[in-house]
């Protein structure tokens, strides 16, 4: 049983940042972040292996991040799994299962106050899709610009997957 | 003088957030959708006293600058008077 078990971290140096519109690097006090903008929704994309511990289950996703200007509003996220297993998908092209709303959270009333914020996503086609131990992966996390309150950028410092 | 088209104001809007997110500075009890107001309300005000501070502006001035000219001079002028730390 893997329940509670961390399958992977990510640090802002991991992201493999798509052709346009990505978070940017950026660094704050000496903290390394990316930086999510406000109106533009941008991405970050982490890829893994998913490790000999998970059992299958579902994966919750951590996301730890701060407010770069806003000290009221919300902020608010999506985080999408896509399985790249053996003989599996075509890597020349995306295959996300279907994004999954990090609900939008009141940011810290002070600017460089962490905030951690999750889903918990079902194990499946949808939710993780389908990975298997051994396979690798990939991340994408994506501000909700649609749907947060908050003014300015959304620091992303790290995430953490774990098995549910 | 016309106002700025909604995507002017959006993309000014968002510029604004951006610069202040660059160097952390807070802004402080206000949403996105309140600093978009802003830039509506601001521009809604240039308009509407575009001709004021035409007068305002000694005659050689006045006559000699070009609107641009102008313009970018009350921008000089307000940015200097309120330049973070001035």
């Amino acid at each position: 049983m893997a329940s509670g078990d961390t399958l992977a971290i990510f640090t802002p140096q991991a992201n493999q940042p798509p052709a346009t519109n990505y978070a940017a690097l950026s660094v704050r006090n000496g903290h390394l972040v990316l930086a999510f903008d406000t109106t533009t929704q941008q991405t970050a994309i982490f890829a893994g292996v998913m490790p000999r511990n998970y059992s299958g289950g579902g994966i919750t996703v951590y996301l730890r991040w701060m407010a770069a200007s806003a000290t009221s509003g919300t902020g608010g996220w999506d985080v999408t799994f896509e399985r790249d297993a053996d003989a599996g998908d075509d890597m020349d092209a995306d295959s996300w299962a279907t994004a999954q709303t990090v609900t939008a959270v009141t940011v810290p009333g002070t600017s460089g106050v962490l905030k951690v914020s999750s889903v918990a996503i079902t194990a499946g086609a949808t939710g993780t899709d389908s990975i298997a131990v051994g396979d690798g992966f990939r991340l994408r996390i994506r501000r909700d610009v649609a749907s947060d309150t908050a003014a300015g950028d959304l620091h992303l410092v790290d995430v953490e997957c774990k098995e549910s | 003088m016309a106002a700025m088209n909604s995507t002017d104001r959006t993309n000014l809007g968002a510029l604004f957030q951006t610069d202040a997110s660059r160097t952390s500075e807070v802004l402080s009890g206000v949403l996105k959708s309140d600093i978009q107001a802003a830039v509506a309300a601001v521009d809604d005000w240039v308009v509407a006293n575009a001709t004021s501070f035409n007068n305002a502006l000694p005659a050689a001035a006045k006559a000699g600058l070009t609107t641009a000219q102008k313009a970018r001079l009350l921008m000089y002028v307000v940015r200097k008077r309120y330049e973070v730390g001035a």
